[in-house]
């Protein structure tokens, strides 16, 4: 690729590797019969500031599935999404993105 | 009295709630801020102390409490026990002062009135009462709880109406009210008992080897005697009574 001086390619990561290496890190919230299905969406709207329909669909996606990848980022992000969501109660991990 | 669950008004967050259910939300409230006190401010490194790093390693070995601070890392035992130093202690802290601030509110005279700091505070506390009262009775899959209900020989028609009685207390309706019987005519007596049984005892579902065995007890067909089905009766009963009252909360809270 040749070299470039324009502002827009600057910005962008020279490679996908790259890009990824940034933020490889995702927290998982897990199931449990207790935490309402309501609270779960509340909770999702209220810390992590997401549209109610994202909320419903991760909810869903932990209710259905098991688990569901709530966030991605650096490993100190998750951290602190995963201490802020055992703060509410739910059950949270972090791990890295595969 | 009709307990009515929470709503959205003008002046704040209302429910309306008799003195036996306030007096059992306080034993509940008060009792889970003692399973999550471990006395760390006794800390010996007063700086230690002071930045909030403990000295917890490992998952707490009562069940209950393992739930309110569970492993970060599902397959990291070390990472796991660095996170927990950092934040444990914190987690305590913030847990204890929601479940202290509900319980202060009970205090007041008229019906329950919460702004929204205060709405806040109870989710997080009705939360991990909830959660405590659910690792007590066994409650780990989605189809635990028919499970009891069936072992405790709750007959399903009852069930709808124990279901119905606590839907009915969510209609804003007063004229609802006349017949049907609130929540808390359904906890009587036997709640005292079961706010006892928050508490790990050695033989109760608590720490120890004994805890698979007491799960047995309770869901995989031994034989419970009378005081033993009547005391997870009205654990039950409390436990579907903190879910309605939650549910309603929410609701209250997401009403803008």
């Amino acid at each position: 690729m040749g070299v470039s001086t324009s502002p827009v390619e600057l910005d962008e990561p020279r490679s996908r590797e790259e890009a990824e290496v940034a933020k490889p890190w995702v927290t998982l919230v897990w199931n449990d019969p207790v935490n309402l299905m309501s609270y779960v969406r509340y909770v999702f709207q209220s810390y992590f500031g997401y549209p109610r329909p994202k909320a419903e669909k991760l909810m869903l996606d932990v209710h259905h599935k098991g688990r569901a990848a709530v966030s991605h980022g650096t490993r100190e992000e998750m951290e602190r999404d995963v201490e802020a969501l055992h703060g509410y109660g739910l059950w949270a991990t972090l791990q890295q993105d595969d | 009295m009709v307990a009515r669950g929470f709503r959205r008004t003008r002046h704040g967050l209302r429910a309306k709630l008799d003195d036996q259910e306030r007096s059992v939300l306080a034993h509940l409230f008060v009792d889970v801020y003692e399973l999550l006190d471990d006395g760390a401010s006794a800390d010996p490194d007063p700086l230690a102390a002071m930045i909030g790093i403990g000295t917890a390693v490992d998952l707490p070995e009562d069940p209950a409490l393992a739930r309110l601070l569970p492993d970060a890392h599902a397959d990291d035992p070390a990472a796991s026990s660095e996170f927990r130093r950092y934040t444990e202690q914190g987690l305590r802290d913030r847990k204890r002062q929601c479940l202290e601030t509900a319980r202060l509110t009970l205090g007041r005279s008229g019906s329950l009135l919460l702004d929204d700091s205060e709405g806040q505070a109870w989710l997080v506390a009705l939360t991990d009462v909830r959660l405590v009262l659910a690792e007590r009775m066994g409650l780990r899959t989605e189809d635990d709880h028919e499970v009891l209900l069936r072992r405790l020989g709750i007959p399903p028609d009852e069930l709808e109406e124990i279901d119905d009685a606590m839907a009915g207390g969510v209609e804003p309706d007063d004229q609802r009210g006349a017949g049907a019987p609130g929540p808390g005519a359904l906890l009587g007596q036997a709640v005292d008992e079961a706010v006892g049984a928050v508490e790990p005892e050695p033989s109760a579902l608590a720490d120890g080897p004994s805890s698979e065995d007491a799960d047995d007890d309770v869901l995989d067909g031994e034989v419970l005697d009378d005081d033993g089905r009547a005391q997870l009766a009205a654990m039950l009963s409390l436990y579907d009574f903190l879910t309605w009252l939650q549910e309603t909360l929410v609701q209250a809270v997401c009403d803008e």
